[in-house]
C-alpha cells in the first residue's frame, strides 16, 4: 500500500513537471512576440474587498469605465484593464500591494497603473516602479506629502532616497493635494465657526497609527495651534484591535472638555466607531477627519445614529460642483457601467480615478500618434508633459510628480437633516 | 484614598480618575467573565483553551444576527424600561446557551479524542479551533466591522460629577451575579464537588464513581455560558467587532487568568478587573496604543515577584 502510494506520487510529479515545462515554453512564446504586440494594458492597484471596498471599488469602476470607453487607441493598438487587489486580512496590505505592482511590472503589456489608493502602500510600490523603470504609477488619492517632497519625508515616515533613487527617471505621479495641505484645511474647518459648530479653541487629537493617519494628525495639530487653537488630553492611537478601549477613551475625551475631536485615519481602523462611543459617553461635539473617512458610507454605518457631527475633507472636487456637459455625461455613464454592482457610488475619488486613467490613456495615445515606440519610458515622458482638462479640473504635473493645479479640498458633513449620508458643504482652496 | 493620592501626583482631577476607574471596572468585568472560562478549563484538564476568546465573539455574532432579525441596527433608537430589560434577558440567555453548546461541541470533538495524547496535541487543536471560528466569521461577515446596535440609552446615574453609565451598571451587576452563582455552584452542589475532585485527581475521582467525561463537559458548558453573557455586554459597549476581536480579547483574558493565578476562579475575576483598570488608566495617561503593552509589563512583574499569580497558592479553592 505504502509502496503504491509512492509510485502514484512520483507519476503525478512527472506529469506536473511536464505541464510546468510546457507552460514555461508557452510563456516564452508570448514574451518573444511583444515587439509586434499592439495590445496595451492599464493596471489598477487598489484594495477592493473587505472594509476598504466601499471607498475603493468606486475608484476601480472609474478606471474601468475610462478603459472601456477607449478600447481602440488608433493605429491598431487596443487597450484593456487588469485589476489587482491588495486587501489583506486586516485591511490594505502594503506587502500585497508590492507583490501586485511587481506582477504588473512583469507583464510587458502594462504601460501605466492607476493606484495605489493608500499612501502606506505607495511607500512600497514606488521603489518598485522607480528601480525597474516603470510602469508609470498614477495615484488618484495618495495624500502623504513625503511621497514626493523630501522636506516632509521624515515626518511622514518615508525613506525618500529609497523611493526616488538618484539618477533614475521618476515614474510616480499623483492627482490630489497632500496631507500637509489637508491638515491645514481641517484646522481651518475646526477654527472657523459654521452652522451648529462654534469656532473650536481646543481639540483632542486621535490617529490610527498608520503612515497616513499619524502625519495628518500632526499637520492638523501644527496648523490648529498656529491658528490659536490648543490641543488637550493625551494624543492617542486607535486600531481595529483596540475596540474594547473605545468607551474609556470616550470618557477621557469627554473629561478633556475639547471643543472638537480630530481623527487622522481610515474607517477600517475604527475612527467612526469612536464617534459612536463618544455619543454613548454623552460627548456631542463634532469629530473632524480627513479623506480616510469622509464620503465613506462605511463610516456612517459604523457610527450609526451617532454619525451626525462628523465632518471630513476630500482632496478632490465634489461632483456636484463640476459643471458642464462632460461631467453629467460621465455620471450617466458611470451609473450605467456600475448598474447592479456593489459599492457603486460616484464618489469624488471615483471621478479622480477616471481622470487618472484618462491621463494615462491620453499619454499613450500621444506616444502612438507621434510615431515613437510605445514603451514605458516614452509613456512616462508623455505623462510628465501632459496638460489634460479632466472632469475634476486641469491636470499637469510639476517636477516632483505632484499635480501643478490648485490645491482643493471638498468639505463633507453628516447633518441632522440627512443623518445617513454625506452632505457636501463647501470647498477650501489654497 | 488611592484615587486622591493619584490625583495629587498626576494633577488630574479626582473626578476624572474615578470616572476612568468605573470604566476600567466595567471593562474588567467583561475580561473576568472570559478569564473564568480559561481558568475553569485549565483547572480541570490543564489545557489552555486558545479558542475561548473566539467562542466569546461567537456569542456576539449570534446575538448580532438575532438583533438584525428583530429589526435593530446602528440607527435604532435606544430602548428603556421593560423592552430594554426583556431584550437584555433574551440576548444574554441566547448567547449563554449558544456559547455553552459551542464549547461543549468543541470539547467533545476536538479535545476529548486527544485527552490521552501528549500535552501539546490538544493545545495545537485549540489553536486550530480558534482559526476555524475566526475564519467562519471572516467568510460570513467579511473582514470589516460587524455592526452591533447600542440599545442602552446614553447617560447614566450621576454620582456627583461622575456618570456611571446604564450599560456599566448592567455589566457589573451581571458579572457579580454570575460570579456569585459560579462560586455557589462549585462550592455547594454535587457537580461542583465532582469538578473539584476531578481537578485534584481525575483517577481517584473516577474510582469514587465520578463521571469524568460528564464533569469535563459540564465545565466547558459553564465556561461557555459565562463567555456568552460577557459577549453581549461587550458588543453593546463597542457597538461592533471584527473577526479578529476574539484573538485580542482571548489574549487579554488569558493574561487576566494568569495574573490572578491560573486555575483559581477568584484569581481570574480579580485579574480581569485589574487588567481593565490598567487599560483604562493607560488610555488616560499614555494613549490607547500603550494599553496592551502596560498589561503585559504588569504580567511580567507579577511573574518575577509571584510566579504563581496573585492567588495562585490557594490550592483548595482550585476548581
Amino acid at each position: 500500500m505504502h509502496q503504491r502510494k509512492m509510485v502514484t506520487t512520483k507519476a503525478a510529479g512527472v506529469v506536473l513537471s511536464a505541464a510546468l515545462f510546457a507552460t514555461a515554453f508557452a510563456a516564452c512564446g508570448t514574451t518573444g512576440s511583444t515587439s509586434v504586440d499592439k495590445h496595451i494594458v492599464i493596471g489598477t492597484s487598489l484594495a477592493v474587498s473587505g472594509g476598504d471596498a466601499s471607498a475603493q471599488l468606486p475608484a476601480q469602476y472609474g478606471v474601468n469605465l475610462a478603459v472601456s470607453q477607449n478600447q481602440n487607441l488608433g493605429n491598431g493598438y487596443t487597450l484593456s484593464v487588469l485589476n489587482e487587489n491588495y486587501e489583506g486580512q486586516t485591511g490594505a496590505d502594503p506587502n500585497i500591494g508590492q507583490a501586485n505592482i511587481t506582477q504588473l511590472q512583469n507583464n510587458p503589456e502594462v504601460m501605466a497603473v492607476v493606484g495605489p489608493f493608500n499612501s502606506g502602500v505607495a511607500k512600497l510600490e514606488i521603489p518598485v516602479v522607480n528601480k525597474g523603470a516603470g510602469p508609470a504609477l498614477i495615484s488618484p488619492t495618495n495624500t502623504n506629502p513625503g511621497l514626493t517632497l523630501s522636506q516632509y519625508a521624515q515626518e511622514a515616515g518615508v525613506n525618500f532616497a529609497q523611493l526616488h533613487p538618484s539618477g533614475k527617471a521618476d515614474y510616480y505621479f499623483r492627482i490630489p493635494a497632500n496631507d500637509f495641505e489637508q491638515g491645514k484645511a481641517d484646522a481651518t474647518i475646526a477654527l472657523t465657526p459654521a452652522t451648529g459648530k462654534p469656532a473650536a479653541k481646543t481639540a483632542f487629537v486621535v490617529d490610527d497609527n498608520t503612515t497616513y493617519g499619524k502625519p495628518l494628525a500632526d499637520f492638523f495639530t501644527q496648523f490648529f495651534t498656529q491658528g490659536g487653537g490648543q490641543t488637550v488630553g493625551q494624543r492617542t492611537s486607535i486600531t481595529s484591535d483596540t475596540l474594547s478601549e473605545l468607551p474609556t477613551l470616550a470618557s477621557a475625551i469627554k473629561a478633556s472638555g475639547a471643543d472638537v475631536v480630530f481623527f487622522g485615519g481610515v474607517t477600517a481602523q475604527g475612527g467612526c466607531k469612536l464617534k459612536k462611543a463618544l455619543v454613548q459617553a454623552g460627548y456631542m461635539n463634532p469629530m473632524i477627519g480627513g479623506d480616510g473617512i469622509a464620503t465613506d458610507p462605511g463610516c456612517i454605518s459604523d457610527a450609526g445614529s451617532a454619525a451626525v457631527g462628523i465632518i471630513g475633507t476630500v482632496a478632490a472636487p465634489d461632483p456636484s460642483t463640476l459643471t458642464g456637459g462632460s461631467i453629467d455625461t460621465l455620471k450617466q455613464q458611470f451609473a450605467t457601467f456600475t448598474a447592479g454592482k456593489p459599492d457603486a457610488s460616484f464618489t469624488p475619488y471615483a471621478a479622480q480615478s477616471y481622470d487618472a486613467a484618462m491621463v494615462a490613456i491620453k499619454a499613450i495615445e500621444s506616444v502612438i500618434s507621434s510615431g515613437k515606440t510605445v514603451n514605458r519610458a516614452n509613456v512616462r515622458d508623455a505623462i510628465a508633459a501632459i496638460n489634460y482638462q479632466g472632469v475634476t479640473g486641469n491636470i499637469s504635473f510639476d517636477q516632483n510628480g505632484d499635480n501643478a493645479g490648485t490645491k482643493l479640498f471638498s468639505v463633507y458633513a453628516v447633518t441632522p437633516q440627512a443623518p445617513t449620508t454625506w452632505t457636501y458643504e463647501t470647498e477650501i482652496k489654497f | 484614598m488611592l484615587v486622591l493620592a493619584a490625583s495629587a501626583v498626576s494633577g488630574v482631577s479626582p473626578t476624572v480618575l474615578t470616572q476612568q476607574l468605573v470604566d476600567g471596572i466595567t471593562l474588567g468585568a467583561v475580561y473576568a467573565l472570559i478569564a473564568l472560562g480559561y481558568t475553569l478549563v485549565y483547572g480541570i484538564i490543564e489545557l489552555i483553551n486558545f479558542a475561548h476568546g473566539d467562542v466569546f465573539v461567537w456569542g456576539s455574532v449570534v446575538t448580532a444576527v438575532l438583533l438584525g432579525r428583530l429589526g435593530y441596527n446602528g440607527f435604532s433608537s435606544a430602548l428603556s424600561g421593560f423592552p430594554l430589560v426583556g431584550t437584555m434577558i433574551l440576548l444574554v440567555a441566547v448567547a449563554m446557551i449558544f456559547c455553552a453548546v459551542l464549547n461543549f461541541v468543541i470539547e467533545r470533538f476536538a479535545y476529548r479524542p486527544l485527552r490521552r495524547a501528549p500535552r501539546l496535541a490538544p493545545l495545537i487543536a485549540a489553536i486550530g479551533v480558534s482559526f476555524i471560528l475566526e475564519t467562519l466569521i471572516a467568510v460570513t461577515f467579511g473582514p470589516s466591522f460587524v455592526e452591533y446596535p447600542t440599545l442602552f440609552p446614553t447617560g447614566g446615574i450621576h454620582l456627583g460629577a461622575i456618570t456611571v453609565r446604564y450599560l456599566s451598571i448592567f455589566t457589573i451587576l451581571l458579572g457579580v451575579v454570575l460570579m456569585v452563582l459560579l462560586d455557589r455552584l462549585v462550592r455547594t452542589t454535587k457537580i461542583g464537588r465532582a469538578m473539584r475532585a476531578t481537578a485534584q485527581d481525575p483517577e481517584a475521582a473516577a474510582l469514587m464513581s465520578v463521571d469524568i467525561n460528564r464533569t469535563i463537559s459540564f465545565t466547558f458548558i459553564v465556561g461557555g455560558a459565562l463567555a456568552g453573557a460577557g459577549s453581549v455586554v461587550w458588543a453593546l459597549s463597542t457597538s461592533g467587532f471584527t473577526f479578529r476581536s476574539g484573538y485580542e480579547l482571548g489574549l487579554l483574558a488569558f493574561t487576566a487568568a494568569v495574573l490572578g493565578g491560573i486555575g483559581n476562579i477568584y484569581g481570574a475575576a480579580i485579574g480581569g478587573i485589574i487588567i481593565g483598570i490598567i487599560q483604562s488608566y493607560t488610555v488616560l495617561f499614555m494613549g490607547a496604543q500603550w494599553a496592551d503593552v502596560l498589561v503585559f509589563v504588569v504580567l511580567v512583574l507579577i511573574f518575577i515577584f509571584k510566579p504563581s499569580g496573585l492567588l495562585g497558592q490557594q490550592v483548595p479553592d482550585k476548581v
